[in-house]
């Protein structure tokens, strides 16, 4: 529903939980004929968590892709894209083959939102690039890192882009 | 399974008063119209807590904070200082410093979840299970902007140091030695010539101006070691040519 003209806004109210802002999410894509967001059933249970907002938090239409996407990754949850539509996944539960191949330029421009669940490639930084180093490095970000001369990275969107910049920069 | 829909009012036309921070601008933080007023420590139970000093940090700011129910009991059961002090004022330009430093002080980190305005920020507690994933909220900082970090106690960086003529690796080793807390201090040797700093910001300005005096410690021991072997060699070229002393 809206008022007049100019942006759209949303409410989330000070006691709002996570699924609450989904909720929001989800409506504001239904209204653009996207399917249903679904959530695993162990995932599910993290929907009922406070916020702990101190007050209600006004928040542009535009920004509540990216707002829920940043609260999906806190709560330590991803989404996973298919044809059916996307469905919410606890990080520990999700596998890399349910991960969404993108291209690193993508994650580097900020096209693909942050707690969507992704795979890329990437060149290895040299010659000299320390294997074990560089897992441990995909490691402290929570992504998965394979492959030797040509790297494998899966993990959130956010994360993976976090850890293709500083390969970029080693 | 799927959740209903919560019934909210959509508004529009709200007019938005402060122009949204630049993507990937995440170091901008809105100051205060007026200071930010932190209660007098007493040394009795009805001390501000760090739940409150939030609340106060969000109101002043218009910045939101979300915590989970572990954090944020242990925010409520923590209080801001446990030493006794007055009432203090904080001037708007260093409401954020500020802020963050009784975060830190207190065992908290503050992790960024969106770059435009309204900004949501994560409070985590280091005595939580939300501990293992502070490091994983890192963001990549330039290595020539990491002065900007250090007035982020609170937050959490990774920055790429280039060495020349160091080995990394050995460099790392022993540099490891100074972390106190692997969960979220890390240096990592990736290459021969690169290490991988991950810290909060004063740890990391500290990590990175190590390396730096490291860098700087090497290239005039190889400096001295060449004028030295360029010595010798005038030496010895003037002790092989004829009629000089000693023939």
């Amino acid at each position: 529903m809206s008022l007049g003209s100019g942006p759209a806004v949303v409410i989330v109210p000070a006691d709002a939980t996570l699924g609450d802002v989904v909720g929001l999410w989800g409506d504001s894509l239904a209204g653009a004929g996207t399917p249903e967001i679904l959530w695993d059933t162990e995932a599910a249970a993290a929907a009922l968590q406070p916020l702990g907002l101190n007050d209600s938090l006004t928040l542009p239409l535009s920004q509540l892709e990216n707002t829920t996407h940043g609260l999906l990754l806190w709560a330590g949850l991803v989404v996973v894209s298919g044809p059916g539509g996307d469905t919410i996944l606890s990080r520990e539960r999700v596998r890399s083959g349910q991960a969404t191949r993108v291209d690193s330029d993508l994650l580097l421009d900020g096209a693909i939102a942050d707690a969507e669940f992704v795979t890329t490639v990437h060149a290895s930084p040299g010659s000299t690039a320390r294997e074990s180093s560089l897992r441990q490095l995909a490691d402290s970000w929570g992504v998965e890192l394979s492959g030797t001369e040509v790297l494998v990275l899966t993990g959130p969107a956010r994360q993976v882009t976090e850890l293709v910049r500083t390969l970029r920069a080693i | 399974m799927k959740f209903s829909q919560l019934t909210l009012a959509c508004l529009a036309a709200v007019a938005v008063s402060a122009s949204p921070a630049r993507a990937g601008d995440f170091l901008s933080f809105p100051i205060p119209e007026d200071a930010l007023v932190i209660p007098a420590v007493t040394g009795s139970s009805e001390d501000a807590s760090i739940g409150d000093l939030i609340a106060l940090y969000s109101a002043a700011t218009g910045q939101f904070c979300v915590m989970d129910e572990e954090t944020r009991n242990i925010a409520q059961n923590t209080k801001i200082s446990s030493q006794p002090g007055e009432k203090l004022a904080i001037a708007p330009d260093r409401v954020q410093v500020t802020f963050e430093h009784m975060l830190a002080s207190q065992g908290f980190a503050l992790e960024v979840l969106t770059h435009t305005q309204p900004r949501l920020f994560a409070v985590k507690s280091f005595y939580s299970r939300a501990r293992q994933t502070i490091k994983s909220a890192a963001r990549l900082i330039a290595s020539d902007e990491v002065s900007k970090a250090a007035a982020h106690p609170a937050m959490f960086f990774t920055t790429v140091v280039q060495l020349e003529g160091v080995d990394a690796r050995q460099v790392a080793n022993s540099m490891r030695q100074m972390v106190a807390d692997p969960n979220t201090t890390m240096v990592l040797s990736t290459s021969q010539s690169s290490i991988v700093l991950t810290a909060s910001g004063p740890a990391l300005l500290e990590l990175h101006n190590t390396l730096a005096a490291i860098q700087a410690a090497h290239a005039q021991q190889a400096e001295a070691a060449r004028q030295a072997q360029a010595r010798q060699a005038r030496a010895l070229q003037g002790a092989g040519r004829p009629g000089t002393s000693g023939v």
